[in-house]
């Protein structure tokens, strides 16, 4: 999956050249999750710095631009999860309007969903396309679900582990998920696999 | 069963093994509606895009600042 240039058994012997090399890619990697400039330059610098002071670990198994976006990875989930649990120490509103509009009173879908007749992506260049989609629709998310969503899917430890350690209750989380999951369906639905559930009925 | 209650079901496998109460219900409901069971086999190519898009980082334009860029190259340099 990853773009990393070279496959390499040596560390470049100047590390100024990684932020010529992977400085922009592993910015775009970090304000992605984070969505902060200034948080994500951090990022970048101190995974920059740590990589450096530990350049003996790298085995040259993978790619320089793999083993800085491993590390770097390790720092967004670091700060995801600080900033998950201060925002989701506040309980979770009762009500979703986006979710309750899905559903009748009666919780009946009040549009069945559509057929995603697009199958996934293959090409190149339609793949590129896709992610972009991808990510738009994650940037739309609201930021409590954006960050709890990111956090899922970058974390590698999963479910209850994640409640625990940021000490949340689970129903919490699952809320929270449970809200992103639903939006981002929606808007893939829409915006790449193509059919909007299938009557007129809109959702805000 | 209510498709409001299978559709939390279904978004919640994504994220953690269900109880055995609630995979059965959620069979049986899903046996017989359709629209749920779409909606099931759409979340699992969700999921699947949503991991693969948390490895790599987007395509894009954006770039570190001029000024990040300096700072970092200084800091590397100090150490």
């Amino acid at each position: 999956m990853s773009r990393g240039l070279e496959p390499t058994d040596r560390v470049a012997a100047d590390p100024s050249g990684w932020v010529e090399r992977h400085g922009d890619y592993l910015y775009r990697f970090a304000a992605a999750a984070v969505r902060h400039r200034q948080a994500a330059e951090d990022l970048v610098q101190e995974t920059l710095l740590a990589a450096w002071r530990g350049r003996t670990g790298f085995v040259g198994e993978a790619s320089e631009r793999t083993w800085l976006t491993a590390i770097l990875k390790r720092k967004v989930v670091d700060w995801l999860r600080r900033r998950v649990r201060e925002r989701l120490r506040t309980a979770a509103q009762e009500q979703d309007g986006f979710v309750t509009a899905l559903f009748t009173r009666r919780g009946e879908w009040k549009a069945p969903p559509g057929r995603w007749g697009r199958g996934d992506p293959v090409e190149p260049d339609e793949r590129e396309e896709f992610w972009t989609v991808l990510h738009d629709c994650l940037g739309k998310l609201p930021p409590r679900l954006h960050d709890a969503f990111v956090l899922r899917y970058l974390d590698e430890a999963a479910g209850e582990e994640v409640c625990r350690e940021l000490g949340l209750t689970p129903s919490n989380l699952w809320v929270m998920l449970h809200r992103a999951r639903l939006r981002m369906w929606w808007c893939l639905s829409r915006n790449w696999f193509g059919e909007e559930p299938q009557s007129g009925e809109t959702v805000p | 069963m209510i498709c409001r209650t299978a559709v939390e079901l279904i978004c919640r496998s994504a994220d953690a093994p269900l109880s055995a109460g609630a995979r059965v219900g959620l069979g049986v409901h899903t046996l017989f509606c359709s629209p749920c069971r779409r909606f099931q086999r759409q979340v699992r190519r969700l999921d699947a895009a949503c991991g693969a898009a948390a490895r790599e980082a987007p395509s894009g334009r954006e770039t570190l600042s001029a000024a990040a860029r300096e700072r970092i190259v200084a800091a590397l340099r100090d150490l």
